[in-house]
């Protein structure tokens, strides 16, 4: 069985400024990042392949830094990844075509899943596109997936509540957080996931992709910015954990 | 020269800090109140390959190299001392001994299941009567035909009640001395005569066990010799070393977290109708820790690089010893008196911090042991004997 | 010029260390680790006439004790149970002093008999959460209503609370103008409105029940008032003088005490074949320390010798607190050196000193307040104005 996952990089969004006064995003401090849906998408599969065994195969669209995503996913157990070399707009038409492609020069595959689209993703829904375009099932809002002797299920959200339903394969599954957390890299992996072997680095050109098929089809109107807040701090981690932390805030500011 | 990171060790910085937040930052406080490790958070260091970085991966290690294995130290250091000293018993002197003087049917047999925390090592030379002076140790090994029997009070042994496989420095011949007479064991923890004496009640890293450790005829197969006959004082001052250079990465790891609550806390609190960060008192304690934070960085670092390229660093990694033991102890000390009262309190973290802090002074060789071994490599090029 | 204290001063200094070698020494250990305010030697100590430091024998039955005496009250408690000392020091310079100069004759005679008695502790709240530093920013307000005061407001970090039966209470009796406005008032503990808040959990000093007390419309004669509306400011300067001096005091037996214990270990543990204290780490160790702590004594005296003589002492009592709190924290942790991996273990009390020393740069005025005053004092005359 091989698994597709497809894996975007993004823009860690902590690190992204607004600057009011320019109307634009101040990207002087941005720093990339592998979008953390998709790495719930890379959990799912690795989950399935360690449940029945074969193969999983990230695919990253992206330039120069996109390598690093790719290298990523093999340092979280992909058994390799692709790599393809795209500098142009990632619109949706463009993604399902140069995913689409890559499957294809893959021999095929069983099941390819995706994160939804993060914050500041451009490219918008991608599994429904892809899975249109292979002319598979789609399973949208997948939370997780149970591998039984009967089969493939997949446990999605639907209409709220969570639902099993059996998986047809081929399918494209768009996945969602679910109640399991995308696993850390293994330092063993990441010992490794830069060596020579891991990450097959290809382009739309080899996969015999036209301009014309990758030409996007929406851009980036403008920005339109919400309201603007009050500034305020989120505290994260567990609840004592965050009510330590908050006392320690209260307590500084002298409020407690 | 190149002062960048690699790229993987990029990628296990990022992983260590989730892991470091997420997992052990919301158990710190808890280990500190209970002076006891949370066995939770030793499963998942173990699960994800936490507790073998610096071995390589045909014994089931991390193969991450020594400057892997600082970054795990450096990050723990600054969330959670008890962990780090947990992990630096463990990796840093237990498995390290194991690795360094080991044979390799002995590291196949128990590196892989160290490496994975499946099992939990402790680092056994500290006697009553031998502290500084590790050679002065009296634990006896008696050839027993094919066995040895190891008879002995090993005390202060981090990881002691918690360990499963104990590297264990006895006297094989008192006439040879520690050179070619002092020999190390590997003992297991379910051999007869293996008990854990009393457990040590400290004033920091609470939430690291410490303890006596008993070894009372306690008889070893030969196999279990580590390496040689008589080369077991060898091995464990090179083991001391690197564990040593872990350390100095711990420290660096408590004295950034200290400059970080400093600058934090300072900006935040108002007295006399301004920020407290706007006075130079202030000002001079964060850029005295800025600056020595800085500086310890680099020699950790290079020092790692050194080890990693098989260079010798003995004296370096004395020195990121000394300097960084005296470094985070001084941030802390420095964030206390930011804090004012709030840092004498036990609600906040900074007062654990600040008790956590003093004992590196102290382990892995005092401070006063660091600078003989300083002054010893600085004065041997002019013919002076410096002994301790 | 004479050194020498009058043989009377010599009596007290017996009969302050014997009481505190043969009865405080015995619980602080517990005190310590049980956090538990010393009760019953309270009021032993109040049975020899140290509750009643600074009341007149007549009529109230105090002891009378002149400053340098009292100063060497502080330091022997503070050689065993620096908690104890802690106690008695606020109940005698921070509640009594301050009541028996400023009260009026009634609040004398209702409070300073029981006072003396040990049957009502004394404590001093002038800190709140965001006045520390700078005490002028205090929030507590005191409104007269016919012949009383009702004082409402919340202070933090008052020592003795938990255990004491009379409080002195600053508070703004008019909140626009800043420190002319503050009041001071002795407010028994079981007025309706005085609340016992939480205690704090402290580093070090845990016997010393320190506490938040919240005013909720604490009611209280106008008797209560010490030196009239709007001198409180000036009382808690007063009052912090001699306070800065007893917390010196008490840094310097904390100190002695420290190397005393010191000493002792580094002639008993032996390495290398020979006793620690051979070697001259130790020896330097050792001397730097007893220097410091004799140049932070003879600091004391002096302050006290001039408050004794009715001569101004802010200087002086400044620069004894900046020298003695940081030589307290120095010389501690140097002693805790000495004492290798024992000094990190519960079971030897040096590493409660370390705890306990670490409060005298906070309390009564961090070190930076101490400095600022030092420099005011140099600079002022030239026509440079200090501001904190
Ligand atoms: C929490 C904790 C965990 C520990 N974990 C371990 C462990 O896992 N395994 C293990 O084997 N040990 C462990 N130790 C022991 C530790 O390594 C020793 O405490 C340390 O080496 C010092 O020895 P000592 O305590 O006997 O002090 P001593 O050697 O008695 O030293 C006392 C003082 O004398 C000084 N001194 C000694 N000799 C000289 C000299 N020649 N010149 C100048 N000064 C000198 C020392 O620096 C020190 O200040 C641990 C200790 C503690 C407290
Ligand atoms: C054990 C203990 C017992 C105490 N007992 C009592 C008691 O019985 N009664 C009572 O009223 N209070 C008591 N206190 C409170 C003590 O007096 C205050 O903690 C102290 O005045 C400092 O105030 P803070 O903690 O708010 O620190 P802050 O005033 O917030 O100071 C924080 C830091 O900023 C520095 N700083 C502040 N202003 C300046 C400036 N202008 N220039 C340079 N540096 C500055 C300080 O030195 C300190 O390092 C006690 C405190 C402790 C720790």
């Amino acid at each position: 069985m091989r698994i597709v996952v497809c894996m975007k990089q993004g823009i860690d969004p902590k690190t992204v400024k607004i600057s009011r006064s320019r109307e634009e995003l101040d990207l002087r401090e941005a720093r990339p990042q592998t979008q953390p849906e998709d790495k719930h998408a890379l959990e799912a599969a690795l989950r399935i392949r360690e449940a029945r065994g074969g193969e999983v195969v990230a695919v990253v669209v992206g330039s120069r830094s996109a390598e690093d995503t790719a290298r990523e996913a093999v340092a979280m157990g992909a058994d390799k990844a692709v790599w393809i070399v795209y500098k142009g707009q990632r619109s949706g038409k463009t993604m399902t075509a140069l995913v689409k492609a890559a499957v294809e020069r893959l021999g095929g595959a069983d099941l390819v899943l995706a994160g939804q689209g993060g914050d500041l993703d451009t490219a918008g829904p991608l599994a429904g596109r892809l899975a249109a375009a292979l002319g598979w099932p789609l399973i949208a809002d997948a939370l997780r997936f149970d591998v039984e002797p009967a089969g493939l299920y997949a446990v999605a959200a639907f209409e709220g509540k969570a639902t099993r339903l059996p998986v047809v394969l081929p399918a494209v599954a768009e996945v969602i957080p679910g109640a399991e957390r995308p696993r850390y890299p293994h330092p063993s992996r990441i010992a490794v996931a830069w060596n020579d072997g891991y990450v097959e680095t290809w382009n739309a050109a080899e996969m015999g992709l036209e301009e014309e098929a990758l030409a996007a089809d929406a851009e980036m109107g403008g920005l339109v910015l919400g309201a603007e807040r009050q500034r305020g701090q989120v505290i994260g981690g567990s609840p004592e954990q965050a009510a330590e932390e908050l006392a320690g805030i209260l307590r500084g500011k002298r409020l407690l | 020269m190149d002062f960048t990171l690699p790229k993987h060790l990029q990628l296990f910085k990022e992983m260590l800090k989730e892991f470091a937040e997420t997992e052990v930052r919301p158990k710190a406080k808890k280990m500190d109140a209970e002076g006891w490790p949370d066995p939770d958070v030793v499963r998942k260091l173990g699960e994800n390959g936490l507790l073998g970085i610096p071995f390589p991966t045909k014994y089931g290690g991390g193969g991450l190299g020594e400057m892997g294995y600082c970054l795990l130290m450096e990050t723990m250091g600054g969330v959670c001392t008890s962990t780090a000293t947990l992990i630096g018993a463990h990796i840093g002197i237990g498995v390290m001994a194991l690795y360094l003087g080991g044979t390799e049917e002995q590291k196949k047999k128990y590196m892989p299941d160290l490496c994975n925390g499946r099992k939990i090592a402790a680092f056994c030379l500290t006697e009553p009567g031998a502290g500084s002076d590790a050679a002065g140790i009296k634990t006896r090994a008696i050839k027993d035909g094919n066995s040895w029997v190891i008879t002995g009070n090993k005390i202060y042994i981090t990881n002691g009640p918690i360990a499963d496989v104990f590297t264990v420095l006895a006297v094989t011949d008192p006439a040879l001395g520690a050179r070619g007479g002092v020999t190390a064991f590997i003992v297991e923890k379910g051999m007869p005569g293996v008990s854990v004496g009393t457990v040590e009640h400290k004033m920091g890293i609470r939430g690291s066990a410490t303890s006596e450790m008993i070894f009372d005829e306690v008889v070893v197969p030969s196999a279990n010799v580590l390496g040689q006959v008589g080369a077991g004082f060898v091995t464990f001052m090179a083991t001391l070393d690197t564990g040593r250079l872990g350390l100095g990465a711990a420290c660096l790891g408590g004295a950034e977290a200290a400059l970080e609550s400093m600058c934090k806390y300072a900006a935040g609190r108002q007295q006399f109708g301004k920020p407290i960060a706007e006075k130079q008192a202030i000002q001079w304690m964060i850029a005295d820790t800025a600056s020595e934070v800085e500086a310890l960085r680099s020699m950790v670092y290079r020092t790692a690089w050194m080890v990693d390229t098989n260079q010798p660093y003995t004296k370096e990694a004395g020195i990121c010893k000394l300097f960084g033991s005296e470094v985070a102890a001084r941030a802390i000390n420095r964030a206390v008196q930011v804090h004012g009262a709030l840092g004498y309190t036990r609600d906040f973290w900074i007062e654990r911090a600040w008790r956590d802090a003093r004992i590196a002074e102290i382990f892995e060789g005092t401070n006063e042991i660091q600078r003989i071994v300083i002054a010893e490599q600085m004065l041997r090029p002019y013919g002076v004997r410096v002994r301790p | 010029m004479d050194f020498v204290l009058t043989e009377e001063q010599q009596m007290f200094q017996k009969l302050f260390r014997d009481f505190a070698t043969k009865e405080v020494a015995k619980v602080a250990d517990q005190v310590d680790k049980k956090e538990e305010f010393p009760a019953k030697l309270i009021k032993r100590a109040a049975g020899q006439g140290f509750l009643g430091a600074f009341a007149p024998e007549e009529p109230y039955g105090g002891a009378g004790l002149d400053f340098t005496t009292y100063t060497l009250l502080v330091e022997a408690m503070a050689a065993e149970c620096a908690s104890t000392a802690l106690t008695l020091h606020v109940h005698n310079v921070l509640a009594l002093r301050t009541l028996v100069k400023h009260g009026t004759e009634e609040a004398k005679e209702t409070y300073v008999p029981d006072m003396v008695m040990g049957d009502r502790i004394g404590a001093f709240a002038l800190t709140e959460s965001g006045a520390g530093s700078d005490p002028t920013k205090l929030r507590t307000v005191a409104c007269r209503e016919g012949d009383q005061y009702v004082l409402t407001g919340s202070k933090t970090w008052v020592s003795n609370a938990g255990a004491a039966g009379v409080y002195i209470i600053f508070a703004a009796t008019d909140p626009t103008v800043g420190a002319k406005g503050i009041s001071a008032f002795v407010v028994p503990a079981e007025a309706d409105g005085v609340v016992l808040g939480g205690r704090e959990k402290t580093l070090g000093l845990r016997g010393a029940q320190i506490n938040r007390l919240y005013l909720k419309g604490a009611r209280v004669p106008a008797s209560n008032l010490l030196g009239g509306e709007g001198a409180g400011y000036k009382i808690a300067l007063e009052t912090l003088d001699y306070g800065r001096v007893g917390i010196s005091a008490a840094a310097v037996g904390v100190g002695r005490k420290a190397v005393e214990l010191a000493t002792r270990f580094a002639t008993e543990r032996s390495q290398f074949g020979t006793a620690i204290a051979n070697k001259q780490a130790i020896q330097m160790y050792l001397a730097d320390a007893y220097t410091q702590v004799q140049a932070a004594q003879w600091l004391v005296r002096h302050a006290a010798w001039l408050a004794d003589r009715g001569q101004s002492f802010s200087q002086e009592a400044a620069m004894a607190k900046l020298f003695a709190g940081r030589m307290a924290g120095d010389v501690t942790n140097k002693m805790l050196q000495v004492h290798g991996g024992a000094g990190f273990i519960a079971d030897y009390p040096i590493e409660r000193y370390y705890r306990d020393a670490r409060a005298m740069e906070l309390v009564e005025g961090t070190s930076q307040m101490q400095q600022l005053v030092i420099a005011g004092g140099l600079l002022g005359p030239l026509g440079v104005k200090v501001k904190p």
